[in-house]
Order: C-alpha cells, then sequence, then structure tokens
C-alpha cells in the first residue's frame, strides 16, 4: 500500500473540484462502499453554500481524476451527472447496508469490535481495513478505534463481517505504517483459488 | 514583474497624460499561461485593458497608447474575471491530486508579453507557470509535484 491512506469520513466534506475549471461542483455527502467488491463506488453529494442540501446528482469513482486531503478533483464539471443507473443503484441498495455499527469477527469465533470507519487506498478506491471501536480487552489504548486489515474479498452479511483470525497480529491504532500492515496481513494468507 | 506591483498602479494615457483609472485585477488566460487584459473597476462597472493595447508596464505606472483603451468585458474569461469571483492575491492553491498548496501571494510576469512565469504562493513555494491549469472562483488548479500522494491522472 504505497499511495495515500484516508478514513472514509476524512472525505465527507470536501469540495469536488474540476481541474478544467478550477470551480468547486458540489461538496462529499457521504461515500458509497461495497463490502462485496471491497472498493468505494462512488460519492453521494451536498450542493455547496446558501442553497446546501442533498443532491440527485452522484459522482462514480470511474469519474474521479484524483483524492487528495484537500479535495476530490474531477477532470471537467460533467463527471457530476444524474449518475450512471447502475451507481444510484447501488446508492439504493446500500442505503439500508450501511457497514457503520457492524461487528466484526474472526474465523475463530471472536468478536474483534464494531465498524466505526473504513480506511481507503485513495489511488485504487480499494477499502483495505476497518476502524473499529474494539471490545475491551483488544482495546488497548482507551478510546483510541483500531485499524483491521481486510482481505481483498471477505465474507459479508447483513451486520457481520467476517475475517481471518490471523489478522490479530496486524491491528494497528495509527495510520501511520498500516499500509505496510495491511501488506504483510494479505501476503501470508493462503492464495485464493 | 510582480503582479502585486502592478495592482492599484495608476493607468495613463500616453496621448494625453490623463490618468484613466487604477488597476483593480487582471484577466489571465490560465490555459495559455498569460495575462491577456487588465481590469479597472469592479462588477458592473468594469472595464478591461486589453494587453496589446499597454505600451508599458512600470513600477509607478501603466501607460497605455489612447485614452479609449478601455473596453467593456468581451469574452467568458473577460466576464468571469470582470465578475470579481475569482480571486487573485489570496486565491487558494490546489494540486490537481486534491491536496492544498496554500494561498497565491503574488504571481511573476513578463511586463512585455505578459506571459506568467511563477506563482509564488503562501507556504513560501514557487510554482512554474507551466504547471497552471485552470484558474476559478474555488480555486487555482496546478499540476502536482511527482513526488505528491494522491491518485494520478
Amino acid at each position: 500500500m504505497t499511495g495515500l491512506l484516508l478514513r472514509g469520513t476524512d472525505l465527507n466534506g470536501l469540495p469536488v473540484v474540476s481541474i478544467g475549471d478550477g470551480e468547486a461542483l458540489a461538496d462529499i455527502k457521504d461515500v458509497v462502499y461495497s463490502p462485496d467488491r471491497g472498493a468505494l463506488l462512488g460519492f453521494t453529494l451536498n450542493k455547496r453554500g446558501f442553497l446546501s442540501g442533498p443532491m440527485k446528482a452522484v459522482l462514480a469513482y470511474e469519474d474521479v481524476a484524483a483524492v487528495g486531503r484537500d479535495a476530490v478533483m474531477v477532470k471537467e464539471p460533467s463527471a457530476v451527472t444524474e449518475g450512471g443507473e447502475s451507481l444510484a443503484a447501488v446508492v439504493d441498495e446500500s442505503a439500508g447496508r450501511n457497514v457503520l455499527g457492524d461487528d466484526v469477527l474472526t474465523d475463530g469465533g471472536r468478536r474483534l469490535g464494531e465498524v466505526v470507519d473504513v480506511v481507503v487506498e485513495v489511488s485504487s478506491g480499494e477499502v483495505v481495513g476497518y476502524e473499529l471501536i474494539g471490545d475491551q480487552e483488544l482495546q488497548a489504548h482507551a478510546g483510541r478505534p483500531l485499524l483491521v486489515p481486510i482481505p481483498a474479498t471477505l465474507a459479508v452479511s447483513g451486520t457481520v463481517l467476517m475475517v481471518p483470525a490471523s489478522v490479530e497480529p496486524f491491528i494497528r491504532d495509527d495510520l501511520t505504517g498500516f499500509g505496510a500492515a495491511v501488506d504483510e496481513f494479505r501476503s501470508q494468507l493462503p492464495e485464493e483459488a | 514583474m510582480l503582479l502585486t506591483t502592478t495592482l492599484g498602479e495608476k493607468v495613463v494615457s500616453k496621448a494625453s497624460a490623463e490618468t484613466l483609472g487604477s488597476v483593480d485585477g487582471v484577466v489571465i488566460d490560465a490555459a495559455n499561461r498569460k495575462i491577456t487584459g487588465l481590469r479597472l473597476g469592479k462588477g458592473r462597472k468594469a472595464k478591461i485593458v486589453p494587453w496589446d493595447t499597454v505600451s508599458g508596464v512600470g513600477t509607478a505606472a501603466v501607460i497605455v497608447e489612447e485614452d479609449d483603451a478601455l473596453r467593456d468585458p468581451a469574452d467568458d474569461v473577460e466576464q468571469r474575471f470582470a465578475s470579481g469571483d475569482i480571486t487573485l492575491i489570496g486565491g487558494r492553491v490546489l494540486s490537481d491530486r486534491g491536496n492544498s498548496r496554500g494561498t497565491v501571494a503574488d504571481v511573476e510576469y513578463d511586463g512585455d508579453t505578459g506571459a506568467l512565469t511563477s506563482i509564488h504562493t503562501s507556504q513560501s513555494t514557487t510554482i512554474d507557470a507551466d504547471r497552471l491549469r485552470a484558474i476559478g472562483a474555488y480555486a487555482w488548479v496546478v499540476t502536482a509535484a511527482d513526488d505528491e500522494l494522491g491518485r494520478a491522472l
């Protein structure tokens, strides 16, 4: 994970700026994430300024030119559209399937905690980990959430995310070095068929 | 020449030695990295002095050939800069990878051609003008540094 890692909620409220003309088109309302695919699908948007409020338009991740600390960049204003039907459908579907608040269980049967955020590698849009409010014995530092690497694919039900028990040594409490932890964790997983 | 020096200077006609006004802003063609005009006044009263009618930019005044050098804003670019929506000094600088580079502290340009040379930022960095991609109401967009994190285009 050599790219920039950000928390999903860090993106909320960032402006969407067109590289072509330097105008801000919207603000990010929320990230749309597919746990099945392990990736961000795009963003829902708010209007900017005095007229702020939800926009019908959505921004698909494939139309994003760059995600930085201070803005989400698109090439041209046309990237913010009424959205492909596919993304609109996923937005509706995902509304009933928010991963925030889901329990994370290991395949050894241990509960690690509850999801409070996702960690995104912004160049690919891949979600590489979850931030948890951990169970008491896991939560070494009070009040500091735990960062748990996730495999490229994982089993998801309505309210439970299943991760391999071998993840436990790779749990971190800081984004610095978390990319390396993700790489190490994934490299020791058995090859998927 | 520095933009902060030019802003506020008197605009004087060579033909009559009359002062026509003072420089309140400039019009910048971001695609060609060039100042294409000077703006006198604001909003609906804004007038444009096209760069090709400027005969000299000094440290005390801008000299134009004739008294009738002033005209109304014409194309889209001039309208945008005339409306006052675009912040020159103090405008936000954003890389095309979505990272803040501070604000515009000054702009260096060629006093003869109007060609931009570099942008000085509030972070005490100098950005070559050939990295400029767009100037809008939200930000000046510049090409990211090679080692800057974020998603490449």
